[in-house]
């Protein structure tokens, strides 16, 4: 999948569709329940992430319980470690039709209030994907 | 209990048994009920798999990357405290 995106004054956003990971899903149907509805957000690439953290109120949309805690420290807001809730999620990188192939991975909890985006892409999806920053043209393309 | 409070279990579980996992099993993924470390795997997705299939949808697990030294994941901006 190859798609582009325009440079915008928050940087590079992007949709993604996030879903009950693929293990997970396995069991709820085993079980003869029904996986919740995949979410879409809006999410900003963030090179400065080192990992991908999604807002709160889709694990809860997703009633996902959490798999893991890590120590997360954002350094424009808190300045202080903080340990958050981590999730198994699939995510794929969707434009228009298209979709990236899946990523099952692991995701923290973030609050992102008011902002235009509910997720940072971090480098633990980042090292999946390839990005060309074409600044002149003010765009990016994107290869997932 | 808490899906959190469980998850403090298995964090001080983890941080028991550090020093032989990382000698060990560097690099892999160590999968955590309770207070045992019920197996390691090679890749994260085979360790949330046994998870599921071993404590299914109510008990609560843990899939931990072995690591010498526990990651602090930065991040630069955005949001608000939770």
């Amino acid at each position: 999948m190859v798609f582009s995106r325009l440079i915008t004054p928050d940087g590079v956003i992007v949709d993604l569709r996030i879903s009950v990971s693929t293990p997970r899903t396995s069991r709820l149907l085993a079980a003869g329940m029904r996986p919740p509805d995949p979410v879409v957000i809006s999410a900003l690439l963030d090179t400065g992430a080192h990992c991908t953290l999604v807002d709160a109120s889709v694990m809860v949309d997703l009633k996902l319980q959490p798999t893991n805690k890590i120590v997360v420290c954002c350094l424009d807001t808190l300045e202080t470690q903080e340990e958050r809730r981590a999730y198994d999620v699939d995510v794929h990188l969707i434009d228009g039709n298209q979709q990236s192939p899946r990523y099952t991975m692991q995701v923290a909890e973030h609050n992102f209030g008011q902002l235009p985006y509910k997720a940072l892409i971090g480098r633990n999806l980042l090292g999946s994907i390839s990005f060309v920053y074409d600044g002149p043209n003010e765009r990016v393309a994107i290869t997932a | 209990m808490t899906a959190i409070s469980v998850l403090e279990r298995e964090q001080a579980t983890f941080s028991s048994h550090k020093a032989d996992l990382v000698e060990n099993h560097l690099g892999r993924f160590a999968l955590i009920s309770g207070d045992k470390v019920e197996s390691i795997w090679d890749t994260y997705v085979d360790a949330l798999q046994a998870g599921y299939d071993h404590f299914g949808l109510d008990k609560a697990f843990m899939v931990r990357e072995i690591k010498a030294k526990d990651t602090v994941h930065l991040v630069y901006r955005g949001g608000e405290k939770l």
